[in-house]
């Protein structure tokens, strides 16, 4: 079920059209990276979905629900952090929370156990009655992310959570959205540092000059994609190279001693196939793995980043 | 640290500015200030104490509520946007009402918390002065209006306005600053700044002059021991002898009701609930008919009587003008938005009415009040026109003084429309700046400096320096460059006629040139 529809987006800033006819679908509980190179228009994509700004044509729906008819129940059921937020700097890291749990409507008696569980969620609880000037870049974008969450919505939507994070913060980071994911949250993050997404994205959403130049899930590209493996042949001779060259699903693109490197265009049960094969065949393998593909490679083989169009 | 309360004060936008602003030092400060500023004062003046406490206490007041209350209110939206907090704000769930709440009275808690006990210390020093006490100012003149005291209706009624004045300011001033902010809805968000100086100016101006007029003037009219309202026990509103007393609060509550209705109407937008322009439509023409009031007057109508006439005319003419003037900002502040004109279109196509309204510019409805007003301004002329020889200001002068002034108002509207398709929706300061400037000053002046000198022969002639031209006096050629009030149809109406009519032809034209190039196109 697709939580998140967008249909024919338009978005026009004066004399510039900064989306152009963008459609895609985002299924619940998926985490979306939304890339593109800096100026793409993700922010502005993103301040559509959520009803702050209003396109000039297209429709958004959430969980159903027209953004632009009802903006303020879907607000209910998201919650954004933007890249540039702000936080009132003088006020106490729990009045910040306890202000936004008010503001967002959360039962009275529930606000003070709200406000120490996502303290906790974020890891910013050691820091409650700290003022938010004080905060280090970080712990700002905890307590922004914990602002976002408080009133515990389904869908979560981040721009640039991880600017200004230290690795450890981007690792909590990491951990931290794949726990909201477990619980069912949909979640999109926009950033175009493609490491800090690596580890939690199940989509990529990429949009280039404002369009969307590709939608691609990741476990069907993984599935789907080249994939590049090194095979470690002990007393390895041409004969091997024959059989390896023999096979149509593969092609050896580097032999550098014993270890040959080739593409294999198939699944996992393409992968597994192969190794089978080659064991029964009396292949003397000591190593056989797949290069994983980063975020990054997947990004530059369907972004078509060179050329500048969508693929 | 405990947690803090379950529940907040009011509303969570108040509650949090009372974080802000009430730390233990600052809750302390102003009952420890208030004592020694009275005991410095009593122990200072001796006899003489309550007049002195009063006084100084009144000018504080005004130093809190006047200048530091407008500046809090001027201040309060400019921090939101600047912290980058305001978008938090509009997804919230928080209702209008509490967050204009929170923020009018939450940003100026303080300065009431300070203010209050001050006007209260000054009443209570009016209500002590005693009468068989002389007091002489520095001139040596008897200031007998210090020596009475107010009875306690009177004394009710000074704090009412004293407050009033404060609160009426303030409203004013969030909502200029906010409707410098809500009127750009189109630009880029990160782009968007409350308006502050002009608001904080316009503000104080309406704090200053109710403080002076209604609560320090009505001090001041105890010098004869009168009061203003013994002065002037009535007012005639609508032909109806109001108590003057009665009107004063009445009108205050009804402009606040506005006032507040305005920010409203304004918080609702941004927190993107959906809106039609009836609010402006009715705000526009309640307060047209109300300030009218006091010029219609029912016992001056009769056909014959020139002064009932003119009365009526000033009735009309003024509902014209306000609404027009209305309209106007509505254009200047808004209509750039050129997107809701598409969508609006759309509706309309669809038969959505809902969206129809939505999208509707507010300058739309009130335009049609303006239609109303001219309608009835030149209904009431062809009617009552036909009497007595009224001289020189006859039936045409009237008509073609409204008239003008109404194509005028046309021209400009399409020129600042035109520059939003021209030059986008943002970058327009500049290019409205050098509209009027051009056809409301370089032309006029050039013309006239041409024309009566024959030629322009220095430097100083030709930029309007020089006193020897008339480029000063342009009201010779209002016919041309100004609306006007020549009887002739020729002087009057017929230059503005010919550039509207000019401007709807060039964009008949330009439109019909696209349309047809797309076609080639196509």
């Amino acid at each position: 079920m697709k939580i998140i529809e967008v249909n024919h987006l338009n978005f026009d800033y004066p004399g510039k059209r900064v989306l152009h006819d963008v459609s895609f679908g985002l299924a619940a509980g998926s985490v979306t990276a939304l890339v593109g190179p800096n100026g793409a228009g993700k922010t502005t994509l993103l301040r559509c979905i959520v009803g702050l700004d209003r396109p000039h044509s297209g429709t958004v729906r959430i969980g159903g629900v027209d953004v632009e008819d009802d903006p303020r129940s879907v607000h209910r059921q998201i919650g954004y952090l933007s890249d540039f937020f702000g936080l009132y700097n003088d006020l106490s890291v729990r009045q910040c929370l306890t202000y936004m749990a008010w503001s967002q409507k959360v039962a009275a008696g529930d606000v003070a156990a709200r406000v120490e569980t996502v303290a906790k969620e974020v890891q910013i609880d050691n820091m409650l009655d700290r003022k938010a000037a004080v905060l280090s870049r970080g712990y700002r974008q905890r307590l922004g992310i914990g602002l976002a969450l408080i009133h515990d919505p389904q869908i979560l939507i981040l721009d640039e959570p991880a600017s200004g994070m230290d690795p450890e913060a981007r690792i909590q980071l990491s951990v931290l959205v794949r726990g909201l994911q477990r619980a069912g949250k949909t979640i999109i993050v926009s950033s175009h540092i493609l490491n800090e997404l690596e580890d939690y994205c199940t989509e990529m959403l990429i949009i280039r000059d404002g369009r969307v130049a590709n939608h691609v899930v990741l476990k069907d590209y993984e599935t789907r994609a080249k994939r590049v493996l090194k095979l470690s042949i002990t007393g390895r001779d041409d004969t091997h190279l024959d059989v390896l060259q023999a096979r149509p699903e593969l092609v050896i693109d580097h032999v550098d001693g014993d270890t040959v490197t080739c593409s294999l265009t198939g699944s996992n049960d393409a992968q597994q196939k192969l190794l089978a094969e080659l064991l029964a065949g009396g292949m003397p393998l000591y190593n056989f793995y797949a290069v994983t593909h980063s975020l990054q490679e997947a990004y530059m083989n369907v972004a078509d980043v060179h050329g500048g169009g969508g693929s | 640290m405990k947690p803090l309360s379950s529940t907040y004060l009011l509303s969570p936008e108040f509650q949090r500015h009372v974080w802000l602003k009430f730390s233990t030092l600052r809750l302390l400060a102003v009952p420890v200030f208030i004592l020694c500023a009275c005991y410095a004062i009593v122990t200072f003046y001796g006899d003489t104490w309550a007049v002195e406490l009063r006084d100084k206490g009144l000018i504080i007041y005004y130093i809190l509520v006047v200048t530091w209350g407008n500046y809090e209110a001027a201040n309060v939206l400019r921090e939101e946007v600047r912290g980058n907090t305001w978008d938090f704000q509009r997804m919230s769930p928080m209702s209008p009402a509490s967050m204009i709440f929170g923020k009018l009275f939450g940003a100026t808690s303080y300065v009431w918390y300070a203010a209050l006990p001050v006007l209260a210390v000054s009443v209570f020093a009016w209500t002590q002065i005693d009468g068989s006490l002389p007091v002489y100012d520095s001139a040596g003149t008897f200031m007998a209006e210090k020596s009475f005291s107010p009875s306690f209706a009177e004394a009710v009624y000074m704090v009412f306005f004293m407050i009033v004045a404060g609160v009426m300011g303030h409203a004013l001033t969030f909502l200029v600053s906010f409707e410098g902010m809500v009127g750009k809805v189109h630009f880029d968000p990160r782009n968007r700044q409350p308006r502050t100086l002009v608001a904080f100016l316009m503000g104080m101006a309406v704090s200053h002059g109710l403080y002076n007029t209604l609560g320090m003037g009505f001090i001041r009219s105890f010098r004869h021991r009168q009061t203003s309202f013994e002065f002037y026990p009535e007012i005639s509103w609508y032909g109806l002898d109001v108590a003057t007393s009665f009107f004063a609060i009445a009108g205050a509550a009804f402009l606040l009701f506005w006032l507040f209705m305005g920010i409203y109407r304004l918080a609702r937008a941004e927190l993107m609930y959906s809106l039609t322009p009836i609010c402006w439509f009715l705000g526009i023409g309640s307060l047209s008919l109300f300030m009218a009031g006091g010029v219609y007057d029912p016992q001056f109508l009769p056909d014959d009587n020139l002064f009932g006439r003119y009365k009526m005319y000033a009735f009309f003419f003024y509902l014209f003008i306000s609404t027009l003037g209305a309209t106007y900002y509505a254009v200047l502040s808004g209509a750039a938005d050129l997107r809701k004109y598409a969508r609006l279109k759309e509706a309309l196509k669809q038969g959505n009415m809902r969206d129809f309204f939505e999208n509707m510019h507010t300058w739309i409805a009130s335009a049609l009040l303006v239609l109303m007003a001219y309608a009835a301004f030149i209904a009431c002329l062809l009617k009552t026109g036909t009497g007595v020889d009224l001289g020189v200001f006859n039936l045409r002068m009237f008509i073609t003084l409204v008239t003008s002034l109404l194509l005028f108002a046309v021209r400009d509207m399409i020129v600042i429309h035109l520059l939003a398709a021209w030059r986008g929706e943002r970058a327009q300061t500049f290019e409205r700046i050098a509209y009027y400037v051009a056809v409301y000053f370089l032309v006029p002046c050039l013309h006239i400096s041409v024309s009566l000198k024959g030629i322009i022969n220095t430097p100083a002639v030709a930029l309007g320096l020089s006193q020897q031209t008339a480029v000063f006096h342009p009201i010779m050629y209002v016919g041309w460059y100004y609306p006007n009030f020549f009887a002739k149809f020729s002087a009057g109406l017929l230059p503005i006629m010919l550039q509207v009519s000019a401007l709807v032809i060039g964009i008949v034209v330009f439109r019909l040139l696209r349309l047809s190039r797309a076609g080639v196109a196509a």
